[in-house]
């Protein structure tokens, strides 16, 4: 008697249980959840490893807030910058969700940089990552021109000198500048055409190379720690992708908490309208260290310094072709990347510090 | 122990299948030399291509400047001038300066009757003396605009009018006269952003210097509720980022 009054309880939950179990491998059935649930390494579980997925996060949390952004600014010369101050003013939780907007472009930048900068300095850019490398460098490339574009969104004074270098930047780059001049689309005013390429063809490559990015990580596997070398197996256990998942979705509410705090706390600055003839401003500190080789070089030097340094960083898979991974093991490397790093932060601290300066005469 | 193995003889038949297999490997041999002859050369012709096309590219005629850094400034402009160096660097009284006594020198010269000489002077002496607040307003009243009108009324659709985008891509030519600015402005003399034009003629809540600086704001109703909801993130975040296994 006693074993059946204790068995009831059991036969009494088993159904509901059932009808969970049921309806998960019905989803699954038809949604194939279950293949998430493939293997990765432990390690992917830590901050480093999650940086490339926190960039993502970011990426979704612009397109969230930029679509809203989007209902209520008007991208031609004239109606520009009024509409951004609209979005300031008037518009209800605008300004917080600009706010968010802008600290979020700023985050994805940095992410991206921390992200890129684990890679190199655990060697993960090696056999048989160095496609995944370079695609990730296009991938920094594509950040880049996404927050030039939208900063030259707001149309003030700022934006607006952005673009006149941006415009003097295509008479200099010849044939490969053409897009960028006005007289290429004629009937449509840049900032229209920048708005354009800010939402659409920009984040449109972006996509197209996360998805190569991504199919790469899953053929690949997700990258060993550095002291394990090219070739050696894997020794960490697996944990189901679905884990870090959850890991990396936990730590995007994290960044999106951040993200909200600082919007809340902090204006984002629209300035006066744009005068011509005179250059009063500073652009966004992302790029400063070019600002100071502009400084110094003049205006060559915005099309000469990313183009060096892309070209380094793409060289370093085929310059660096030893199985080692460790940083210590790769000396050379380490120390190279700690001097570019170096002279990039010294170059924008000294912009920090600096008035602006009048370049294009 | 040894083992002894048997000797085997090989016979024809052997012979001519290790002489077949040493024959295909020597073919297979020559043919991934000719394939690899082929892929540099076919990798040297697309190199050539490639090359070729940015010479192309790059040879082709340069576009204009879209800026104008050229072109004479008039006594508007350099007004305008002076005031976006006031409102965006502060610390640049001297230019700002400067280019007010030239627009009061070229007014002198030759008056245009577009802005308010009196303002302008008020606008010389406040520089003069670092007041950059009153220097602001009366480089606004100068230019024939009230900073202060229309402050508290909600916001007005900027007017409509004919404008010359600074990159050139309207066909308009003349910025007709407002009432505000008085005067006719031929604006092919001097590019202007389009939005001060426009900016110039419906001075209210998006006046020319009006303006969000940036920094830190103490949170109110809306900025309380974003932190109460970032709190709520930050642990609901946590919770999920540490669940299970954790974070080694």
């Amino acid at each position: 008697m006693t074993d059946l009054k204790a068995e009831r309880p059991t036969s009494d939950a088993t159904p509901e249980v059932g009808r969970v179990a049921r309806w998960r491998a019905a989803t699954d059935e038809r949604l194939g959840i279950s293949a998430l649930r493939y293997p990765v390494p432990r390690h992917s579980n830590t901050v480093a490893w999650t940086l490339g997925g926190l960039t993502l996060a970011s990426l979704v949390i612009l397109i969230v807030t930029g679509i809203l952004l989007a209902q209520f600014y008007t991208p031609t010369p004239e109606d520009a910058r009024a509409s951004v101050l609209h979005i300031e003013t008037q518009v209800p939780f605008g300004s917080l969700v600009r706010g968010i907007h802008i600290w979020a472009a700023q985050a994805m930048f940095v992410l991206a940089l921390a992200h890129l900068a684990r890679i190199l300095i655990t060697g993960s850019y090696k056999r048989p990552r160095e496609a995944n490398w370079l695609i990730g460098l296009a991938l920094l490339g594509m950040v880049f021109l996404l927050i030039f574009t939208g900063s030259t969104l707001r149309w003030d004074q700022e934006a607006f000198e952005a673009v006149a270098h941006n415009t003097e930047l295509a008479s200099l780059s010849g044939g490969f500048g053409t897009w960028f001049t006005p007289e290429f689309g004629a009937g449509t005013a840049l900032v229209s055409r920048l708005y354009l390429a800010h939402v659409s063809f920009l984040p449109a490559l972006v996509f197209l190379l996360l998805i190569l990015h991504f199919a790469l990580v899953r053929r690949h596997g997700v990258s060993s720690k550095s002291n394990v070398d090219v070739g050696q197996d894997e020794p960490d256990e697996n944990v189901p992708f679905t884990e870090h998942a959850r890991h990396l979705i936990g730590w995007s509410f994290i960044l999106l908490a951040v993200l909200v705090g600082l919007a809340a706390l902090t204006t984002t600055p629209v300035g006066a309208a744009p005068v011509a003839g005179i250059e009063v401003t500073k652009p966004l500190w992302v790029f400063y260290w070019m600002y100071q080789l502009e400084n110094w070089i003049g205006i060559e030097g915005l099309i000469w310094a990313p183009v060096v340094l892309i070209l380094l960083l793409a060289a370093l898979p085929f310059l660096d072709r030893s199985p080692q991974r460790r940083p210590r093991r790769r000396k050379w490397v380490m120390g190279s990347a700690f001097v570019v790093f170096g002279a990039l932060s010294v170059l924008t601290l000294m912009v920090a510090f600096s008035g602006p300066a009048a370049h294009l005469g | 122990m040894s083992v002894n193995h048997p000797v085997k003889t090989p016979d024809s038949r052997e012979i001519a299948k290790n002489l077949g297999r040493e024959m295909g490997g020597m073919r297979r041999g020559r043919s991934e030399i000719i394939g690899s002859r082929k892929r540099r050369t076919v990798v040297a012709m697309f190199a050539v291509a490639v090359a070729l096309a940015g010479a192309g590219v790059l040879a082709a005629p340069p576009s204009a400047l879209a800026h104008g850094g050229d072109d004479e400034a008039n006594a508007v402009d350099l007004v305008e001038q002076a005031l976006a160096i006031v409102v965006n660097t502060p610390d640049a009284v001297g230019e700002a300066l400067e280019r007010v006594e030239a627009a009061l020198a070229e007014e002198a010269e030759e008056s245009t009757g577009e802005l308010d000489i009196a303002s302008l002077e008020l606008a010389a002496v406040a520089l003069e003396t670092g007041d950059l607040h009153d220097a602001e307003d009366a480089l606004v009243a100068a230019l024939g605009i009230d900073p202060h009108a229309n402050e508290d009324e909600p916001v007005e659709a900027v007017e409509e009018v004919p404008i010359v985008p600074l990159d050139g891509s309207a066909d308009a030519d003349v910025v007709p006269d407002s009432d505000q600015t008085g005067g006719t402005e031929d604006s092919n003399d001097v590019e202007r952003p389009a939005e001060t034009a426009a900016a110039s003629t419906s001075v209210a809540s998006h006046g020319l210097t009006e303006r969000v600086d940036g920094g830190f704001r103490a949170p109110t109703g809306t900025g309380v509720a974003a932190l109460a909801l970032a709190g709520v993130l930050a642990v609901g975040g946590f919770a999920l980022a540490h669940s299970r296994t954790g974070v080694k």
